[in-house]
This record gives structure tokens, C-alpha cells and sequence, in this order.
């Protein structure tokens, strides 16, 4: 099938059984010019397997696959007149006719094409590569300071939410779950909008933030922390701190408030801190990412970030001086005068 | 010497972090929750990403999103992968996929070195982790036992700020607070935690505090209704039912006292067991069973219960694990050395007494039974300086007794018997005037045991006095312990043995020759 922008659809990307969540499960490979790029289309039909799982009624859950879709296609394209360049945005979106009836248009967005996510970059080397993870880190800290920049929280920062390209730059992908300020976002009313698996503490412990800052981009924050300690020691921050917490205090267990749990997340996390800083090589990358982690993963949303931005009138979770330290640490790896062993 | 508590009141206690957690005090359960259809979607997606990308990164992001969600089965898949791929595993994956901390255990292990050391790994720690309310409190801790109040109040005050809501440490702060006298400050930290009006055992720490400091509570009602809640469970309100006991006790209401007390009995704590084998000395009627004392750490309660039945060497162990479990507190020391006087061990009654009075140096009650022990081992120059430390002007009640009778005690031992005489008379006096008659028969005792080591002449007298003074006091193994003393010391008076070599415990033989 030939799309009428030239982008010629040349292969299905199947379906993973598990892959049921998000509105857009069905991917293929399309080609134009010789470049390959990857296309996400709305499923339609997906509206009837929700209403089957959550009990709303198919008018409804078509509604919400409609502004899903909707909201992402205007972020994104928000994202690229912006020239958001650590961000995956859209190369382009449309619709395209592939059937009579009601549902035979299918709406679409096509994605530069990547290599793979983090996990199938890291699986390349033997051992880490320094330079390549603290640059990975600065393109990532990069694409969220962008997006931040334009009142937008990405919310779902994870390993495979971070594609690396050819050109061994890497970006954030999939604003599916994000949310921008001052608007409603269709994820907006979800306890936690992006992956639980890798949420921070306090949304796990149900401490719910009426404020737009502390709930959103704070988790962001976290995130970009808990990328270092993936790409470092293969695990996540928060997979780190429950394996501290004594097992009554876990947050399916735990009856009390996220405040009453305070004193024991603290000491999980210094000890997820310490078991993280013990795995980077070399005494100086180590003091400095250590320091870094224990401020983008504080468990008090309230304390996440720069010391410096909470102390002046800036957004206390700007991630520029992060930007500034990955970048600086990258380039300090690669002319040699970082320690690295 | 003193021992006797006239108030008991179900204060928090203070242990260790680990401690305490292992004992259930900090639990705050709820039913689990299951894995929501999200999480079940994203752990069956990582897991497929794994089967299509079988390497370590994709085993990784499972295992960490498998374990977070606690889906054993997914995490388990993963890391039987790992570690089959170790050798190109991060070794800090390695670790956590084999539930290893990943740390030095020098770094972990704060429960086995001396004091010092501890102290210094915590300051360590703290340097790193600033915010972390549970090192702080543990250093107070450590700065309590060695007597540093300032930097144990500081320490303290910084746990309290930094997690106001946590039960443990607002416990611990309101044992400390207390323990410093500072019942107001205990009171402001339990009533402004989150939890205060909720948590079965904040509302007993308000109660209990505010009942040992002689305010009035302010919880009282809502504790009540909270101990009536039956989704509160039997263990997490056995202390609220048993500060709501004593209130009750206090305010003359035995019956309702009773039964508040058998309900914390339901799934105590040693701490309820202690308390109601307390009040059972007031309010007769309740019967502790054999099993309840052999729940963890019930020291306490255990020494009472020997020191009563007469068996003095039981007692004094379970006192010594008291004093190990609770260093800091002065009524493990108060008792034990107590004991060990009793059956004039003054060597090891001594020793208790000087290490507690580093963690509370002014104590008038450590340092009276400090300076008995030292009289009754003949080192008076020590026990006349201890007893100079003592504000004479602000004792009162048994202190004021005990205290008398000391001096008494010196008097004689320096020389003085009349002076000592008039001492152990205000004594008997205090202690008739206060209707407390096991304290005036002890005083008889004592009085006679010093005429008769003095030799005097009112020896024969005194002894006689003495021994009919111990008959009425019935059921009392102390004081009978005491009259048998007294009794053999006259036997080997008239036999003419040296008197070091006379007494009613082998223990003491080595004590008093020391």
C-alpha cells in the first residue's frame, strides 16, 4: 500500500501477546526515498476489547482512543515546530482509507525509524561503555529538558521509551502518556499515567500532588534518575528501594500514608543510593553521579531536583544544569580525563 | 535501696530500628493489594520483549518491573537468566538478581560494634544521608547511652523534623523527650504526627505520655473508640488498651480497668504484659499465663514475677537482659541492682548503678542505691562522695525514705551510731507516715543489721524489734530474705564468726570481701 505522501507500507511489525495496552497496536515498517521509518496506526477496534476489559461502554472508549490519538498527534506536532531534537516526533501524520465503511479509515503517525531502545544498544558491549551511557544520559536529559521547556511532562521515561538512532544519538519516545500543563490530558485522571512499574515511590504509595510541577514533571525527574541507575547497575531505582523496605512496609501492603512510610523509603533509598554509586567506575564519576541520583530520585517530590533551582524563583525540576553535567561528564570520557575504571 | 514503682505507664519503648521492626510495632497493614490489569499488561509485554530479545538488558528491565509489581514468576524468569549470564551482567544486577544488598557488610551491620564505633559509622552514613530520620534516631540513641543528652536531644529533634508521621520515630522521640524530662516536648510530637488521632499506637504513646507526666490527655475518647474497633487488630491496640487500663486505674475505675487490661492481653506486647502485671499488684484480678511470658523481650515483666516468687538469680538475669534490652532506662538498673543488693552482691549492684548513672547522671534513685551498695561494701569514702550528689531538698515519697536510710547505713559504718540511729529512725518515721509498711519493716531490718555489725549495745533490742516487724509483713520473700540475714548475723555474732563470712546468699561472701 502506498500512502499518498509517498511512504510506501511494506511490512507488519507483529503484535507482542502481551501488548494489549496503548492505542496504537498495530506498527509496520514503511519505506520512502530509501528510508525506512515505522508507522503506528489507530486501531479502531480496540475501542471493544476496552469496553470489554473496564466495563465503559464502546462510545466511550472510542471517544477516548479518538482524543488519545488526537492529543498525541498535536503534542508531537507541537514538539517538532519546536524542533524538539532529542525527542521522537513525527515525521508525519495522515489517514488513509483501507476499507468501506465507518472504521475504514485508519489514522496514523510515522516515526523516524531507530535502531533499538537502550536495552538492545547495551546488549552490543561486553562491558559498559562509559562514555556511551553518560552520553546516552545527556540526550535523555536533554529531550526532557525540552519538552519541560514547553509545559509538557513525558511521564513514562523508561528503558524501552528510549530509542537510540544510527546516528548513536538517543531520544525520548512515546508521549502517549505525557501531560502539558494548563490543559486536560487524556491521561490526566489516572492515579499514575505512565508505567507503574517504574513509578516513583510516592505515586506507588498513592501520594497524589494537586500540583501540576510536583506530580508530573517531579516523576520525570525521577525517572532520568532511575535511567542512570539502569544503565549503570541494570536496575531501577525503584526495584532498588523495595528490595530495602522491610516487607510490611511495601506499598501493596502498607496501610498508612506515604508520609507514615517516610522514615523507611529514606533509608531504603540511602541504601539503593549507595548500592548504585558502589557500581559506577572511577572515584570521581562515582561522587558525582551519586550526588546526581540522590537529587533526581528523592523520594520527597518536594526535594527532587537541583538544590540550586529550589533555592531561586526557577522551575525547581529544571533539568538544565543535568543537561550541563551529563554533557560536561561525556565529553570529560571522552578525552580521556574522567577516571573510568 | 529503692526499687518499688508507684507509676507505671505503658511509655513507648526504645530499641533499635531493626529491633523494633522484627518485634511487629511498626507494622501498619492492609489486605494485599492484587496487580492491576495495567501492571499485569506491562509485565506480560517486558516479558515477550524478553522472549523476542533474549539478553541480559531486556532480563533486566523484567526483573526490575517484575519485582516492583511483585510478580515472582516474571522475576524469577529473569533472573534465572542472569544469573546464567553473570559474566556479562553488571555485577550490581548480579547482586540484586541473587537478593544480595550488594553491600560491604561492614556497611549493614550496625547492631554489633562498641558504641563508639557504631557512632562513628552512623555520622558516616548521616554525612551522605542527611535526611535520614532512622540514623538520627539511632545516634540518639547511642548519645543516650553514653550520657551526651545535648547531642541526643539534637540528633532526635532532627529525626522529628524530618519525618514528623513516622511511628517510629515519634516514638522514640516521645521515650526520649520523657526520658529527659521534657513531657511537653513528647506531648508535641505525638499530637502533631498525621497519625495521631488514627494510629492505635501513637494514641497510646499520647495517653501514656501525658498520664506519666501527670497532664491531662487529649486523646483519651477518641482512643477509646479507636480500641473498640474491631478492624484494629488485637496486637496493634495492645497498648492503647492498656494505657486506656491505667487511666482508668488512675482515676479509681478498677473494674473497667480490668477489663481494658485483659484486652490487651489478647495479642500483647511485652510492653502490656509488663504493664499488667503491674497493675495486678493494685487491681488483683489478673492472671498472667505462663505462655505470655515467653513472648519476645518480656524481661521485664519475667524479673517481677521472680523477684516475687523469691528467685533471686532468675531475677536478676531477666533484669540484666531488661537493662540490655532498655540500656538506657533507669528502671532496669533501679531493679536489678536492687536485687543483687538484696542477696548482697554489692560488686555487681555497683557496676549496674555506675554504667546507668552515665545515662542518667543526677538520677537521685541510681545514686541513693549506688551509695547503699558502696556503704554495704564498706567503701565509704566513695559512697559518702556519691551521696553528696544527691539534692536532699527535692526528695520526697519512697526516695525520701530510702534516702534516710542510707545516711543511716554511713553513719553507722563511719562510727557514728547515734547518728545513725536518728537516720534510720526519720526513715521508719517516713515510711509509717507514708503507710508503707515493707518500707519500714526493710528500715527495722537494716537498722538491726548495722546494730549488730556495730556491735552495740541496742543490738539485741533492734534485732528483736526487727524480726517481729518481718512477721507481720506477710508473703514478702524480700523481706523475709532480709530478716533471715539479719537472723544468721546474730547466730554468728553469738558464735563469735567474723562477720564478712555471714550471710543468707553465697553471693555475697565474694561481694562484701571485695
Amino acid at each position: 500500500m502506498t500512502l499518498s505522501s509517498g511512504w510506501v507500507v511494506t511490512e507488519e511489525i507483529p503484535r507482542l501477546p502481551g501488548a494489549t495496552g496503548g492505542q496504537f497496536s498495530c506498527g509496520y515498517k514503511v519505506q520512502k526515498d530509501g528510508n525506512t521509518a515505522f508507522l503506528k496506526a489507530l486501531d479502531y477496534t480496540k475501542a471493544q476489547e476496552i469496553s470489554l476489559n473496564t466495563g465503559i461502554d464502546t462510545l466511550t472508549a472510542l471517544q477516548g482512543l479518538i482524543n488519545a490519538y488526537q492529543f498525541e498527534r498535536n503534542l508531537l506536532q507541537d514538539c517538532k515546530q519546536k524542533r524538539m531534537d532529542r525527542v521522537v516526533v513525527a515525521l508525519e501524520d495522515g489517514s488513509v482509507r483501507v476499507d468501506e465503511g465507518l472504521f475504514g479509515e485508519v489514522n496514523y503517525l510515522i516515526f523516524e525509524s531507530a535502531d533499538g531502545d537502550v536495552r538492545k544498544h547495551l546488549s552490543l558491549f561486553q562491558n559498559l561503555d562509559v562514555i556511551w551511557i553518560l552520553k546516552c544520559l545527556h540526550h535523555v536529559a536533554t529531550g526532557l529538558y525540552q519538552l519541560h521547556s514547553a509545559k509538557v511532562a513525558h511521564q513514562d521515561l523508561k528503558p524501552s521509551n528510549v530509542l537510540v538512532f544510527s546516528s548513536n544519538v538517543s531520544k525520548v519516545a512515546d508521549l502517549g502518556c505525557a501531560s502539558i500543563q494548563g490543559t486536560i490530558s487524556p491521561r490526566d485522571d489516572c492515579e499514575f499515567a505512565g508505567d507503574r512499574t517504574y513509578a516513583p515511590p510516592e505515586l506507588l504509595y498513592r501520594s497524589v500532588d494537586p500540583d501540576w510541577r510536583r506530580r508530573r514533571q517531579a516523576a520525570d525527574v525521577y525517572h532520568l534518575g532511575s535511567m542512570v541507575t539502569f544503565l549503570f547497575c541494570g536496575t531501577s531505582m525503584t526495584a532498588m528501594i523495595l528490595a530495602n523496605m522491610p516487607p510490611d512496609h511495601l506499598y501493596p501492603v502498607w496501610g498508612g500514608s506515604y508520609s507514615e512510610v517516610m522514615a523507611e523509603i529514606r533509608d531504603a533509598f540511602g541504601l539503593a543510593v549507595e548500592r548504585f554509586s558502589q557500581s559506577v567506575p572511577g572515584e570521581q564519576l562515582r561522587r558525582v553521579l551519586r550526588e546526581a541520583v540522590s537529587q533526581l530520585c528523592d523520594p520527597e517530590p518536594s526535594r527532587r531536583g537541583h538544590p540550586s533551582n529550589r533555592a531561586g524563583s526557577t522551575n525547581p525540576y529544571s533539568l538544565e544544569r543535568y543537561v550541563s553535567l551529563f554533557n560536561l561528564l561525556a565529553q570529560r570520557a571522552a578525552v580521556g580525563i574522567l577516571e573510568r575504571k | 535501696m529503692l526499687f518499688e514503682r508507684k507509676d507505671r505507664c505503658v511509655i513507648p519503648r526504645w530499641r533499635d530500628f531493626k529491633t523494633t521492626l522484627a518485634l511487629g510495632e511498626l507494622r501498619n497493614s492492609q489486605d494485599a493489594e492484587p496487580p492491576s490489569s495495567e501492571d499485569q499488561e506491562a509485565i506480560a509485554r517486558r516479558v515477550e520483549e524478553f522472549r523476542v530479545d533474549q539478553d541480559i538488558w531486556h532480563a533486566a528491565d523484567l526483573l526490575s518491573s517484575a519485582f516492583v509489581v511483585g510478580d515472582l514468576k516474571s522475576a524469577d524468569l529473569a533472573r534465572d537468566f542472569i544469573l546464567s549470564n553473570r559474566e556479562v551482567a553488571p555485577k550490581a544486577l548480579v547482586a540484586f538478581a541473587s537478593g544480595d544488598s550488594g553491600l560491604p557488610a561492614d556497611f549493614l551491620s550496625l547492631g554489633e560494634d562498641a558504641q563508639a564505633r557504631l557512632i562513628h559509622k552512623i555520622r558516616a552514613r548521616l554525612r551522605s544521608e542527611p535526611r535520614n530520620a532512622i540514623l538520627w534516631v539511632e545516634i540518639a540513641r547511642l548519645y543516650t547511652l553514653q550520657g551526651d543528652s545535648r547531642r541526643a536531644l539534637r540528633s532526635m529533634t532532627t529525626a522529628a523534623g524530618l519525618t514528623p508521621d513516622s511511628r517510629f520515630v515519634v516514638r522514640a522521640a516521645a521515650r526520649l523527650f520523657l526520658h529527659e524530662h521534657d513531657a511537653p516536648t513528647a506531648l508535641k510530637v505525638i499530637r502533631r504526627a498525621s497519625g495521631a488521632k488514627r494510629d492505635p499506637w501513637l494514641l497510646a504513646a499520647e495517653i501514656a505520655t501525658a498520664s506519666a507526666a501527670h497532664s491531662p490527655t487529649l486523646f483519651a475518647k477518641i482512643g477509646s473508640n479507636r480500641n473498640d474497633d474491631e478492624s484494629v487488630s488485637p496486637f496493634a491496640r495492645t497498648e492503647l488498651s492498656s494505657a486506656l487500663g491505667t487511666l482508668e486505674m488512675e482515676n479509681g475505675r478498677m473494674r473497667k480497668a480490668r477489663q481494658l487490661f485483659r484486652k490487651s492481653l489478647e495479642e500483647p506486647n511485652e510492653n502490656s504484659v509488663a504493664q499488667v502485671e503491674w497493675a495486678n499488684r493494685t487491681v488483683g484480678g489478673l492472671e498472667i499465663d505462663r505462655e505470655l511470658l515467653a513472648i519476645p523481650k518480656t524481661f521485664e515483666a519475667n524479673a517481677n514475677v521472680n523477684l516475687r516468687a523469691g528467685e533471686w538469680n532468675h531475677a536478676i538475669a531477666e533484669g540484666e537482659e531488661w537493662l540490655r534490652d532498655q540500656p538506657f532506662s533507669r528502671q532496669p538498673a533501679l531493679f536489678t541492682s536492687y536485687v543483687a543488693a538484696l542477696i548482697e552482691d554489692y560488686g555487681k549492684s555497683i557496676k549496674i548503678l555506675k554504667e546507668s548513672l552515665h545515662a542518667n547522671p543526677d538520677d537521685p534513685e541510681l545514686i541513693n542505691n549506688l551509695a547503699f551498695a558502696l556503704g554495704s561494701a564498706n567503701r565509704l569514702d566513695e559512697a559518702d562522695s556519691v551521696l553528696k550528689r544527691i539534692d536532699i531538698s527535692n526528695c520526697e515519697g519512697l526516695s525520701a525514705i530510702t534516702l534516710a536510710a542510707t545516711a543511716g547505713l554511713l553513719m553507722f559504718r563511719v562510727g557514728r551510731p547515734d547518728r545513725g540511729r536518728e537516720f534510720y529512725q526519720l526513715a521508719i518515721t517516713r515510711a509509717s507516715s507514708q503507710g508503707i509498711s515493707k518500707y519500714r519493716a526493710m528500715a527495722i531490718l537494716y537498722l538491726a543489721r548495722e546494730e549488730l555489725i556495730a556491735s552495740t549495745a541496742a543490738a539485741e533490742t533492734a534485732v528483736n524489734r526487727a524480726l517481729v516487724e518481718a512477721s507481720k509483713i506477710e508473703d514478702d520473700k524480700e523481706v523475709a530474705l532480709i530478716a533471715e540475714q539479719v537472723r544468721n548475723l546474730e547466730a554468728a555474732k553469738k558464735s563469735r564468726i567474723p562477720v564478712e563470712q555471714v550471710s543468707a546468699s553465697p553471693s555475697s561472701r565474694k561481694a562484701t570481701s571485695s
